[in-house]
């Protein structure tokens, strides 16, 4: 549980400084509420790098929310962290504002009990998203976003059926499945 | 036969009461109409039927209705009386208990009021602004621009505005800006003079994304800056915008060509834009044209401004450009200029002397010696020179006055801190530099800086050729004269002696004043008020009796010069504004803003074409009755001749009422048509300005022959075309006429833009052609067809089919130089 936390702030950290760098950009903060909605804290930052071109950023992740399923004994809570960049593209020439399309690259640790099994492992793969930005006022935003994607994934999966063994003694699974991988209406602010 | 008799007298008398009772209940009931929607007034297009009864309203309004529903209106013959409103404003007469119909035919909408012994009905109407929009986009899909009027006012100046209508591509969007900018092009139609303030307006969602871009910095951006400005955003309900704009033309011949252009652009691209002439200056609206008036010019009672004989004292400067022997006080004998200049003076001095009203009180001598050298030495010779120079100079005074003059003068050496001054001043930064330094480090000990500045490598080469400059001195003296001649002698002196005449010997204030009364000769006179003005000034003495002479004069020549008497004007004071004398309590030091003297600037305001402030300054004359007609026709020339107020009401009045044609003139501005009809029937019907103010007044009343609404008012019952034809016949039959009688006014219509370019080219035409065959009027002919030409390019084809190749060719080459 440690780890990913451990993980989780120092990844937010380097987000947070990155986008300083380019004093004269015009930056965003986002938020995903039906993440939120979900207790899985999210943050995002969005750069805007031209007309029609920007760069997003989100993290989110999760430790042992409410809805976790502790069917497989207490201590297998839910813990996933992730992490999205995203190159978008804007139809109409106006940065976050109406359509775009994106390319994104999800990289994800997880572990949690899902439907009677233990999944434990890294996960990541290229996703294209759309979505459309209304333009509440001037500097916020609503998001609406959906993508899919390809994930690799290479960890461990283990039936819930029998009492947890030790995790080295857990069978390997390694694959890919084409899914969806983004949902959210996001809450934008613009800083500068 | 008596008692039928009387029946039929009493039923009559009761008839009569009937109608009496009638009419009693009718009253005048009037209103304005406005748009329910934003509360603008409805000006055109809303007829007001008046109903006695309401009942008859009510069957007409549902009939309307129906028929409005079913879109069958055509043909329908109201019951009620219609009556056509005065701008949104409307009077008609009807009865307590009637009932008013509005009906905006163009825009679908009726609306029914009882009148309910109401005097005063407003109504607000619902226009649907969608209708009559996608009514007009079908007959023209392109943007355009609307302009009322090109007035231009008595300095130059052309105030107006024009509109953009959104049709089309250019409809409003909230995803999009629009942006339009005015621009005054010159003549060769290249140079772009001027730019206007431009409009932009931005659509709701276009503005707030704004911040959305990248290195966007809403205080630098100029459009978005004139953005916040806009009153309104853009949206699909924009129909129009308003673009005000003024400029000034140095001269009314200028040719300038008021352009603008526009563009739409969304977050993509610009989607529309495009650019297009407005109006040239060419022709132009000039109300105030024909105005006619004759200025008085305002003189002082000279007895007030009675200088009697008194001492005046006279200074006189002069700069001698000596050189003086190295060491020595006296003058190098090779200074052939300063030795002339020194015998210039003494000249002068001898003079006075020699005049026996004239005494030399005072003589000063201020010398600078360069600082080369030894310094106490340098200020020895200094004064050693000073003196030498007073003696000399005083020497062709007689004895008994040199005694009674005060000499006195100064000397010094200048400082090197000057010398630094100079090598500064010819770009040798790092010397003067150099020689700031020695004098501030040897302050104060003059023989050390001069040490070391001579030890300076560039002494020689380039410090040393630059010391002569420093070197000057200059004299001054104050000379008293008292001088008491009978007027007689005065103009004896004056005319006898040639000196007093070209002004090398200077007359006395009095002997100026007398000379004024007594001298005829204008051009001599002019002189004589300038010398007076300079010799007044020089002794600080209030006397603006010579500069209002020649003011007088100047109006009556037709020179224009409006500083002469800024001198006697101040703005914060009212008019003939006393101020006390410092000394003195009993006397005036001097009267601020004499009332002549205002308004003879006025008039020279106005003849300068500065009508603004003509204006500005005849307001100071308001209320003195004996210029009432200078202040309403500088108000009239300066534009401010509309009936807004009880001001303009009285400006109008007055000079209406100054003459005849001043009547027409003024009320054609004010579109009171009637009045104007019968002013120019007053008129004398054989001018020629008769003539073309008849044909004006034609096209400003129908607008030109396009104005259909308002010839069937008055012409009820002529189909459109046959009116048009019949009042563009009847102004061109009056601007031939007017040409008839005199060429000038082919000019005069060309630059007139109340008149249609096509009323004139049709007129020159017809015009050309009846001159064509008299002989010697070749020339002529070649004008009328080339103004043709200029209005109406299109009219070549028929000027060719009448006219010679030459004359067609001449014509042609005519059209195309400017006049």
């Amino acid at each position: 549980m440690a780890r990913p936390v451990k993980a989780y702030l120092l990844v937010m950290t380097l987000l947070l400084l990155l986008p300083l760098q380019g004093a004269a950009q015009r930056l965003a903060i986002k938020t995903n509420v039906l993440s939120l909605a979900t207790a899985t804290p999210n943050l995002g930052f969005e750069l805007v790098t031209g007309e029609r071109l920007s760069l997003s950023i989100s993290a989110f992740g999760s430790a042992n929310p409410y809805w976790s399923d502790h069917s497989l004994g207490e201590e297998t809570g839910t813990s996933f962290f992730a992490m999205r960049p995203e190159i978008r593209y804007w139809f109409n020439g106006r940065p976050l504002t109406r359509f775009y399309a994106g390319v994104n690259v999800l990289a994800a640790t997880y572990d949690f009990p899902l439907w009677g099994m233990l999944h434990k492992g890294t996960a990541a793969g290229p996703g294209l998203s759309f979505g459309y930005v209304i333009n509440l006022g001037k500097r916020l935003d609503l998001e609406f976003t959906s993508g899919a994607g390809l994930l690799f994934y290479w960890g461990k999966r283990f039936s819930g059926d029998t009492p947890l063994p030790a995790e080295d003694t857990m069978p390997d699974t390694k694959g890919y499945k084409l899914t969806p991988n983004q949902l959210g209406i996001s809450l934008v602010y613009i800083i500068k | 036969m008596g008692k039928v008799f009387r029946h039929i007298v009493s039923v009559l008398l009761c008839l009569v009461n009937l109608q009496a009772a009638f009419a009693q209940d009718i009253k005048t009931v009037s209103g304005v109409i406005t748009s329910a929607e934003d509360g603008s007034p409805i000006s055109d297009g809303v007829t007001v039927y008046t109903y006695m009864t309401t009942a008859e309203a009510r069957d007409d309004y549902n009939r309307i209705k129906q028929m409005l529903e079913e879109n069958s209106l055509a043909g329908y013959v109201f019951s009620g009386i219609p009556n056509s409103t005065l701008g949104n404003y409307y009077s008609v007469q009807v009865a307590g208990t009637g009932a008013l119909l509005f009906f905006y035919e163009d825009a679908r909408v009726l609306r029914m009021e009882e009148v309910k012994g109401r005097l005063e009905i407003n109504v607000a109407l619902k226009v649907a602004r969608q209708i009559q929009k996608a009514v007009i986009e079908a007959d023209n899909p392109k943007p355009y621009v609307v302009l009322e009027s090109i007035p231009i006012s008595g300095d130059n100046e052309i105030a107006s505005e024009f509109t953009f209508l959104f049709y089309g591509d250019a409809a409003g969007r909230s995803d999009a800006r629009f942006a339009i900018q005015a621009y005054l092009l010159g003549e060769d139609r290249k140079d772009t003079l001027q730019y206007f303030h431009p409009i932009v307006l931005d659509g709701k969602d276009y503005h707030k994304t704004q911040l959305r871009r990248k290195d966007f910095n809403p205080e630098e951006d100029y459009l978005y800056q004139c953005a916040e400005e806009a009153p309104d955003f853009l949206s699909d309900s924009t129909a129009s915008i308003t673009y005000p704009f003024r400029f000034k033309l140095e001269s009314r011949d200028d040719v300038r060509y008021f352009c603008y252009k526009y563009w739409m652009e969304d977050y993509n691209q610009v989607f529309v834009q495009d650019s297009a002439q407005v109006f040239s200056t060419a022709r132009l609206q000039d109300p105030m044209q024909f105005l006619e008036y004759q200025f008085d010019t305002y003189n002082l009672n000279p007895d007030d401004y009675f200088v009697d004989a008194q001492r005046e004292r006279h200074t006189g400067k002069k700069e001698l450009p000596l050189r003086f022997m190295v060491g020595k006080s006296r003058i190098d004998p090779a200074d052939t200029t300063g030795l002339r200049a020194l015998a210039e003076i003494k000249q002068e001095i001898s003079d006075i002397a020699s005049d026996r009203d004239a005494s030399l009180k005072e003589i000063y001598i201020s010398g600078v010696a360069s600082p080369e050298g030894n310094y106490s030495k340098n200020v020895d010779l200094a004064k050693a020179r000073m003196n030498y120079l007073l003696d000399n100079i005083l020497s062709v005074l007689p004895s008994y006055s040199r005694q009674r003059v005060y000499q006195s003068g100064t000397s010094r050496v200048a400082a090197w801190e000057e010398v630094a001054d100079i090598l500064e001043r010819d770009s040798l930064q790092a010397l003067s530099d150099q020689i700031r330094e020695i004098a501030s480090t040897y302050s104060g000990k003059m023989d050390s800086q001069w040490a070391h500045v001579q030890r300076l490598p560039e002494y020689q080469a380039l410090i040393a050729p630059r010391l002569p400059e420093l070197r000057s001195v200059s004299c001054t003296y104050l000379s008293e004269v008292y001088r008491k001649l009978l007027p007689e002698e005065i103009l004896e002196k004056y005319q006898s002696d040639p000196e007093y005449r070209n002004g090398k010997k200077k007359l006395t204030l009095n002997e100026y004043w007398n000379l004024y009364r007594m001298l005829d000769d204008e051009e001599e006179l002019e002189g004589l008020y300038k010398r007076g003005i300079t010799a007044a000034g020089e002794m600080s003495y209030f006397w603006p009796l010579p500069a209002n002479n020649l003011a007088v004069s100047y109006i009556r020549n037709g020179q224009v010069d409006t500083t002469l008497l800024k001198p006697y004007l101040h703005e914060g004071y009212s008019v003939n504004r006393p101020i006390m004398s410092m000394s003195d309590p009993n006397k005036y030091e001097r009267v601020w803003n004499l009332d002549p003297i205002v308004a003879n600037q006025v008039i020279m305001l106005l003849n300068a074409k500065s009508s603004t402030r003509a204006v500005f300054w005849a307001t100071y004359l308001k209320n003195l009755p004996q210029y009432n007609t200078l202040y309403h026709i500088a108000r009239c020339l300066g534009g401010y001749y509309q009936v807004n107020n009880e001001e303009g009401r009285e400006t109008f009045l007055v000079v209406s009422r100054s003459s005849t044609r001043n009547a027409a003139v003024m009320n054609m501005a004010v579109g009171s048509w009637a009045n104007a009809e019968k002013a120019l029937d007053a008129l004398p019907q054989d001018e020629a300005l008769t003539q073309y103010m008849r044909c004006q007044f034609l096209s400003r009343k129908f607008g030109g022959g396009r104005d259909y609404g308002r010839m069937q008012e008055e012409l009820w019952g002529m189909d459109e075309i046959g009116l048009d034809i019949m009042v563009s016949d009847a102004a061109k039959s009056f601007l031939k006429e007017a040409f008839r009688l005199d060429d000038s006014y082919r000019l005069t219509a060309q630059k007139d833009a109340f008149l249609p370019e096509d009323l004139v080219a049709e007129a020159c035409l017809e015009w050309a052609q009846e001159l064509k065959d008299v002989p010697g009027k070749e020339a002529v002919v070649k004008d009328y067809l080339a103004t043709c030409l200029r209005m109406n390019r299109n009219m070549l084809r028929r000027i060719q089919a009448g006219f010679p190749d030459g004359i067609v060719n001449a014509a042609r080459v005519r059209m195309n130089t400017f006049e």
